[in-house]
Parts: C-alpha cells; structure tokens; sequence
C-alpha cells in the first residue's frame, strides 16, 4: 500500500495547469522515472488532457488522464475503485475505464463504445471510439463524474503527441510506502519533495501538502471547529460526573459523621470517598471507551453512505461513504478525562465532608 | 493588394462570423456544363484555382445560420465584416442574440454580451467548440484558407455531383496545425468552388462534411451562398449557413476591428 507522494511536471505549466497546456509536456520523463527508481519511489507518467465524450447524442467535458496501466496502480488506487468490469488491460488497445456516474449520464456500460473528442497537441480536433472496460466509484465525485482513463499509447494516438525520450507525458506522479497517519504521510511527502527538486533542476516538484492545500485547510477549519464542539461535549459530561460524584457524597454525610464517630480519621474518611470516586470514573470511563469503541467499529466496517445525504452532500468534496478509523489516543484520552473528572470531583466534597465535625455530620440535612 | 484565401470553415464560421464560404454548390441558377473532354489539370492546378476564386481583402456580407439538433431548429442571423483571415467582426441580429458582437485579430476572439455589458475572451480548448451552438467551430474561424500552404493535394479522379462535373481532389495535411488530417473535396470542375467535402480527423475517423446548396455569381467569381454543414460526431444536428448582400474587396474601415467597435 502507497499514499499518494508529489507531483512532477513543468514549472511552466502550472500557471495554465486548468487549460492543460500539452506544449508544456515533460522534456524527459524517462529522467525523473530513473531518479525516483534510484530512490526507490513507485511512480507513474501520466498525460493529463481536457476532452469530450460522446455516445452521439449527448456530450460532456471531461478531464482525461492517459496511464501506464502497470505502473498506474503503484500509485494511484483507481484499480481498486473499480465497480463493474475491469481495470485498462494493459495489451488492450482502444479501451477506457470512466467515471461511473458519467457512464451513467451516457446511458453507456462496459462493453459499449465511448466517442472521445481532444484537441491535440497541434490544436487541431481529433476524435476515435473506445470501448468501455470498466467503470469507477472512488470517494472523489470529480472522477466519478468526469474522470476518464486510457493508456498512454492510445492518449499519444489521440494527440498526435511528439516523441519525446521516454514517451510524451505532461507529470510523472510518486507515491510512498503507506504511512501510519495523514500528518506522517504529508511529512514524508514534503521531505522527498525536497529532496527531489535538486536532482530535478527546472521541474516542478509538489508534494501532497501543497497539492491537497485546499482539503487541508478545510481539515484545519474542521479540527478547530471540532475542538469548540468536543470542548463542550466534554463541559458536559464533566458536570454529569460532577453531579453524580457530589450526589453520592453529600447524600452520605451524615455516614461520614457516623464513620468519624467510629473514629476514622479525616485523611481515611477523604481517600475512601476520592476511591470511591475513582471506581466510579475508572467503570463509567471504561464502559464510555467500550461503547464509543464498538460504534466506530460499525463505522469501520459499514460506514456511513453520503448517498442519503442527498443534496446536503454534494457541496462537500466526498462521495461514497464515510468511514471511521482507529484512534487509541483518542480513546485513551476519552477515558483519562473520565477518571481525572471523577477523581476531582470526589476528591474536593470528600475532604470538606471530612473536615465537619462528627455532631455536625450527623445533623447534616 | 494582398489577397487571401477563405476558408470554407472559416466562411462558414463566420457564419457565425466573418469571412466567406469557400464550397460552391450545384445551383438551381446556374446550368451545368457538358462534361469535358479535355484533359484534367492537375490537383496542383485545381487547387491553386479554388484558392484564387475564394480569396479577397474585404468582405462584408449578412448571414444566417440555421442550427438543427434533434429536430428543433434555431436561427441566428448577422452581418459581418472581415479582413483577410485575421480581422473579423459580427454583430447578431437575431432578437435572442441581438447586439451580441464577436471581433477576431489574430488567434483572439472577444464576444460582447450587450444584456450584462461584458466581453469575454475565447482562447485555448474553448475555440473548438461549436460556436452558437452550430456545428462550426472558433477554430474554423481562425483557420488560414491557404489551401496550398497546408495540404498536398492530388487528383481522385472524376464524379459528377449535383449534375454538375467534379473533379475528386484529396488534400492531406502536411502541417501538423491543419484544421483536418485529411479532406476529399469535390472542385466544380467548370465553377472551381468546392460543392461538397468530407473532413477526416487524425484517427480517420469522418467528423464533419459540407455540402453547397447555392453558387452565385458574385462580380467575376462564382460564390458559394448557401453551404450546409453535419457533424459526424452528434446524431441528427447540422448547420446551413446563408450568405447575402455579400461585397467583396469593398474598402472596410480600420476603426470597425477594434475593441471600442466591439463594446461601443
């Protein structure tokens, strides 16, 4: 398993890089592909182009990409997305994989024939047919909706792309071995970024965090907005804790008057209600890290279909379905906070009660 | 006084705007030769002939543009004025489009929307697309019609179309910028205007053809008039550009192919 690492391609291209410019293609792709191999970097040339497909009676823009079907999948996951048919076979000529909603605009499934219309790299309009191989659902509604895949033979074919040493290609995308958290992967990324761009004099190397900027930065509005709501979930729980703690030590003065009576001191009277308040907190705590455990195991395993959100979703940049994952510090911290709660909160009323004077206790209303 | 070559797409573009249509058609006013006897010239000859008869400076002509898809037809209407194959300017008249202006200098396009009082500039992929919606491309309009200068043509043979005598000319790019990889004209043989044309794309694969439903006489050159237009790459749409009032090689002013004409 790899994450998606850096992408590389011409400096001049990136300030036209919504038009596509196929004149700002890869002066020598072969290059970058034996210095990300000296690395031991899994990467795949790619030619990103802007196209229309057509069943002749309906047409619709897309984004094309034409992939090394072998080396694609070293990077990208999109084999794996794969819903009905298969992945680009890579002996097989004139085939595309596409989104699977565009498919579905179409009225087309694999086995039918897709018009493809691009402008190639002279400016001039081409057109072929493919048959459709396999269609994709991935978590990302662009590509479902306007994605389209072709080997890079038949991408050249279509855009009477030049030769160049190693095949025309306008990126070359990397990936790394997969790392254990988002943060560790986006590090990892920026790291070989850097370490990429003096072996790749006047090319542009950008690693994960600038290319994913956007969708971090609304992580980063999320996590603070988190925080606030989390914040105020646990102010609540805090009080409930509180409540239940000072309850049970208040509804027992009297008893502490009692056990005073018997001659407990003040220091055993307080520790056995601050352990008492601990037993609480430790139970409570396991219990809530149990149950909130085995709610994100059904998030793990089933998900949560943004499907039925219906139009709430589509302004979100998610499709398919929302999973969990496992956060032990989370959970550690879950049931930290329940014991330390408890702990106060018992502690304090525990040691006022054991502070009155046994006749007083036992008068206590 | 240079002269230039119009381009059929370019005319027909022009259709929604500027320059002339190149094909001629088999028209109902013109009587067709007896077929000839004499030897053919060559796809050389005959090209250079249909590149002479399509030239001009200055053009200023009113078009219509009927666009069919699906069975419902749209029509727009215009006059337009061109110079050579880099200037153009239109104006649309029709009551849905009307006050909407294009101006092409070069390989720039402007359209001015007179509703929101904006100009937008067309450049990159967006001037392959069908313009109007008609199956006409920007990109036919920025075209050079230099036939010579982008095909090598050679002779298919003879046909007749329309009743009327065709020589088969095959023009194969030899730039890769041509408009088409490879075009089958069919040269009215005594007219020399182009009264049908298949336009082939690199793959092979057929993408537009043309045919000229009127050829007239237009001071001492035959005219195509009236040229209908089908994409191959839609089912049932096709675009019949009309040309009228067409003057050829008046004096046009500069001041007509500049921005201020355009948002005046």
């Amino acid at each position: 398993m790899t994450d998606y690492a850096a992408w590389i391609g011409r400096q001049e291209s990136v300030a036209d890089i919504a038009a596509t410019p196929l004149d700002k293609s890869l002066p020598d792709a072969a290059k970058i592909l034996a210095v990300l191999g000296r690395r031991g970097i899994a990467a795949a040339p790619r030619i990103r182009f802007v196209a229309r497909v057509s069943n002749y009676n309906d047409e619709i823009p897309v984004i094309a990409d034409g992939v090394d079907p072998t080396a694609d999948r070293r990077v990208f996951k999109l084999a794996s997305a794969i819903v009905s048919g298969t992945w680009l076979p890579p002996e097989e000529k004139k085939s595309v994989v596409m989104g699977a909603r565009l498919a579905q605009e179409l009225g087309l499934k694999v086995g039918d024939s897709l018009l493809v219309i691009a402008q190639t790299v002279d400016d001039v309009t081409n057109a072929d047919e493919y048959s459709v191989v396999g269609l994709l659902d991935t978590p990302a509604p662009e590509v479902n909706e306007s994605g389209l895949y072709m080997s890079l033979a038949d991408a050249r074919a279509l855009l009477v792309a030049p030769s160049a040493p190693g095949g025309y290609a306008t990126e070359v995308d990397a990936a790394l071995p997969r790392a254990a958290t988002l943060d560790a992967a986006i590090a990892k990324g920026e790291k070989t970024a850097a370490a990429l761009r003096p072996e790749l004099p006047g090319l542009r190397v950008d690693s994960i965090a600038y290319l994913a900027r956007d969708y971090l930065a609304v992580r980063d509005a999320k996590a603070t907005y988190s925080f606030v709501l989390i914040f105020v979930v646990l102010v609540i729980a805090a009080v409930g804790i509180v409540n239940t703690i000072l309850m049970s030590v208040y509804s027992r003065i009297r008893e502490i008057g009692v056990l005073r009576a018997y001659g407990m001191t003040r220091r055993e009277i307080s520790t056995l209600f601050t352990l008492e308040g601990l037993a609480l907190g430790a139970i409570g705590s396991i219990l809530g890290v149990a149950l909130g455990a085995l709610l994100d195991l059904a998030l793990i395993v089933k998900g949560v279909s943004l499907a039925g959100f219906g139009s709430a979703a589509g302004s979100l940049p998610l499709s398919g379905v929302l999973r969990g994952e496992w956060n032990p510090r989370t959970m550690l911290t879950g049931f930290l906070f329940g014991l330390v709660v408890a702990l106060v909160a018992a502690r304090i009323p525990a040691r006022q009660a054991a502070k009155l004077e046994p006749t007083s206790a036992l008068r206590f209303q | 006084m240079k002269r230039y070559a119009i381009s059929r797409a370019f005319g027909a573009l022009l259709a929604a705007s500027f320059a002339a249509l190149p094909a001629a058609a088999a028209a109902a006013q013109v009587p067709a030769p007896a077929p000839s006897a004499a030897p053919a010239p060559s796809a050389g000859e005959i090209l250079a002939r249909l590149d002479a008869n399509m030239s001009y400076r200055d053009i200023r002509y009113s078009g219509r543009m009927e666009i069919t898809i699906g069975g419902e037809t749209r029509y727009k209407t215009m006059t337009a004025v061109a110079r050579g194959s880099d200037k153009a300017f239109a104006e649309f008249t029709n009551p849905e489009d009307r006050g909407t202006r294009y101006l092409k200098l070069g390989q720039n396009l402007w359209i001015y929307f007179p509703a929101e009082q904006d100009t937008v500039k067309i450049s990159g992929y967006l001037l392959k697309e069908g313009m109007m919606g008609s199956d006409v491309s920007y990109e036919d309009a920025l075209e050079s019609q230099d036939y010579k200068a982008k095909y090598r043509a050679s002779l298919g043979g003879r046909a007749v179309v329309d009743g009327r005598e065709c020589y088969v000319l095959r023009l194969d790019a030899r730039v890769p910028s041509a408009a088409y990889d490879r075009r089958v004209m069919w040269v009215d043989a005594g007219r020399y205007v182009v009264l049908k044309e298949d336009m082939y794309a690199k793959s092979g694969k057929l993408i537009k053809t043309s045919s000229t439903l009127e050829v007239r006489r237009i001071g001492d050159r035959w005219y195509p008039t009236r040229t209908e237009f089908v994409s191959k790459l839609r089912n049932d749409t096709k675009t019949v550009f009309d040309m009228s009032k067409i003057e050829i090689d008046v004096p046009l002013d500069d001041r007509q192919f500049t921005m201020a004409a355009l948002t005046r």
